[in-house]
């Protein structure tokens, strides 16, 4: 890959809102040092400002204070060097499959042929050969998953940012999925921030997974994952991570 | 768990085309209650049930159509009304497309322009008619005038939604393709405000038919209204009904193109309608 991968990282961010002149905190101090090339789950209950943090990151929302730089450039903005799936896909309607995974290199202004070199290339990755030509709105809401990530990678990002982006599929979609985006991480060895309130999504995936607890946002704490891959989800070392965690977000029910 | 985990991709199925009723069979049942309309409108005129110097027999209509096409009378009132409702529609896109724009995107313009624009909204087009006759004459000028002016409102209203129901989330996409401002007007902004400026286009050119034909009756030496009027000043109801029907013909065939011309400019709009498979 001609990029790398990035390293990010997050110095006492603090956010908060002011919504009807009551201030509401969005994420309190938090501190967070993101390898290159590392999968980090964000995991915590609604309110708990996970995608707020992600957001942040993305430069879509603007830390109240704190700073968090990218390979020690400070984010000021969104980037092209942050690839971004969202929940609910964000794909263009107006464009087909092929012209939304090629959108970002369209954007950088490179010539045709890269521009298709690119569309064969992450098409293949995602497995959506055949369904160049099709509208968003002719796709399931996994191939429109697939495409959402297949455009992200197609702009080659140091980072990608995932929101929840399998929250809105079935279970056995989102297993699929799972596997498949942990194939593609391992080729690709982007780094991976990705937003969950699924436990056992949050263990099959992560290098480590950062539990946030609401009201402030903070983090309650930070889980290695050193269930090697690819993780059985029948193992008895899942289940006990998974009630390790469990009882941590518990305390903040 | 490993026959889930084996699960071909293949497993999913793309959003489903609804396929359309049977073409043929809608086609004769349409047919049909029209054939069934003009069978009762014969018999009832043909036999005397109706005075038929007032509803004149379908059969009457259509010898008064031949011969005004044969006169050439027919065509050339349709030419005229055609080209009218197309100069004036075009000079209302001109106008009603570049101040949409502008109310869409500055809040400046639009806390300018609104008040100006809710005032006028409600007044029917038609109201207008006499006073553009005063300003214009009662030549093609009032008639372009009141055609734009019956046009201008739903392809303004229509663009103004256009850019204000942009998603924001497909901004904050292409933004983190790392696109440029005016990159973000050519990728997302113009494309999510396009589909409704058509629309607005195909309701207003059907708002200036309507103005159109209302100006001709009142007052025009030339037309499908005039055609109308023309045929009522000597008692000559099959002539009347010609032009009626011409009307109704023509405003069809508009409406239908413009809706052909919709499909294939915005096809995403029409998916799962069967059109683009």
């Amino acid at each position: 890959m001609a990029n790398g991968a990035a390293q990010i990282e997050i110095d006492s961010v603090h956010k908060s809102y002011v919504d009807v002149g009551v201030d509401l905190t969005a994420l309190e101090g938090i501190s967070l040092s993101v390898r290159a090339g590392e999968f980090v789950c964000l995991l915590g209950p609604s309110g708990c400002g996970k995608t707020t943090l992600l957001n942040c990151i993305a430069g879509f929302v603007r830390p109240t204070s704190g700073t968090i730089l990218l390979n020690g450039e400070p984010v000021q903005g969104p980037g092209a060097d942050r690839g971004v799936v969202f929940q609910e896909h964000g794909l263009l309607p107006w464009y087909t499959v092929a012209q939304n995974i090629g959108l970002g290199p369209r954007i950088r202004n490179v010539s045709a042929a890269e521009i298709d070199e690119a569309v064969r290339t992450y098409v293949a990755l995602v497995g959506l050969d055949g369904f160049e030509r099709r509208f968003p709105a002719q796709l399931s809401g996994g191939m429109k998953q697939r495409v959402g990530i297949a455009r992200a990678l197609a702009n080659r990002p140091e980072a990608l940012l995932m929101d929840e982006p399998f929250g809105a599929l079935d279970a056995q979609t989102r297993q699929t999925m799972q596997e498949e985006l942990l194939k593609i991480w391992e080729r690709e060895r982007k780094t991976i921030v990705f937003v969950t309130h699924s436990i056992p999504e949050a263990i099959y995936l992560a290098d480590r997974i950062i539990v946030m607890s609401p009201r402030p946002g903070r983090i309650q704490a930070i889980v290695p994952v050193e269930i090697p891959r690819i993780r059985d989800r029948t193992s008895a070392e899942f289940g006990t991570l998974y009630r390790e965690i469990e009882d941590l977000l518990k305390q903040h029910r | 768990m490993d026959v889930l985990q084996e699960m071909p991709v293949e497993v999913e199925k793309p959003a489903r085309i609804r396929r359309p009723r049977s073409a043929l069979r809608s086609w004769l049942t349409g047919t049909g209650s029209v054939l069934l309309v003009l069978v009762v409108w014969e018999f009832l005129s043909a036999t005397g049930r109706v005075n038929a110097l007032l509803l004149p027999t379908p059969i009457a209509v259509a010898q008064a159509a031949i011969k005004l096409t044969v006169s050439g009378t027919l065509p050339i009132d349709i030419a005229v009304s055609l080209g009218r409702v197309i100069v004036g529609f075009f000079a209302a896109l001109c106008v009603a497309v570049p101040l949409g724009v502008f109310m869409g995107l500055s809040r400046t313009v639009i806390d300018g322009v609104n008040p100006l624009v809710e005032i006028a909204r409600p007044i029917p087009p038609i109201a207008i008619i006499p006073i553009a006759m005063l300003w214009f004459g009662i030549g093609e000028t009032s008639k372009v005038f009141l055609i734009a002016y019956g046009a201008f409102f739903p392809i303004l209203l229509n663009t103004i939604s256009g850019f204000r129901a942009i998603d924001p989330i497909h901004i904050r996409a292409v933004q983190s393709l790392g696109a440029k401002r005016w990159q973000l007007i050519r990728y997302v902004v113009v494309l999510s405000a396009f589909p409704h400026i058509v629309v607005g286009a195909r309701l207003g050119m059907a708002m200036g038919f309507i103005v159109l034909v209302a100006a001709e009756l009142i007052a025009a030496d030339s037309g499908l209204g005039f055609l109308i009027q023309d045929a009522r000043q000597h008692f000559m109801t099959d002539q009347i009904f010609v032009g009626i029907i011409a009307i109704g013909i023509l405003g069809l065939l508009l409406n239908q193109s413009l809706l052909v011309l919709e499909r294939r400019i915005v096809p995403w709009r029409f998916i799962g309608e069967g059109v683009t498979q």
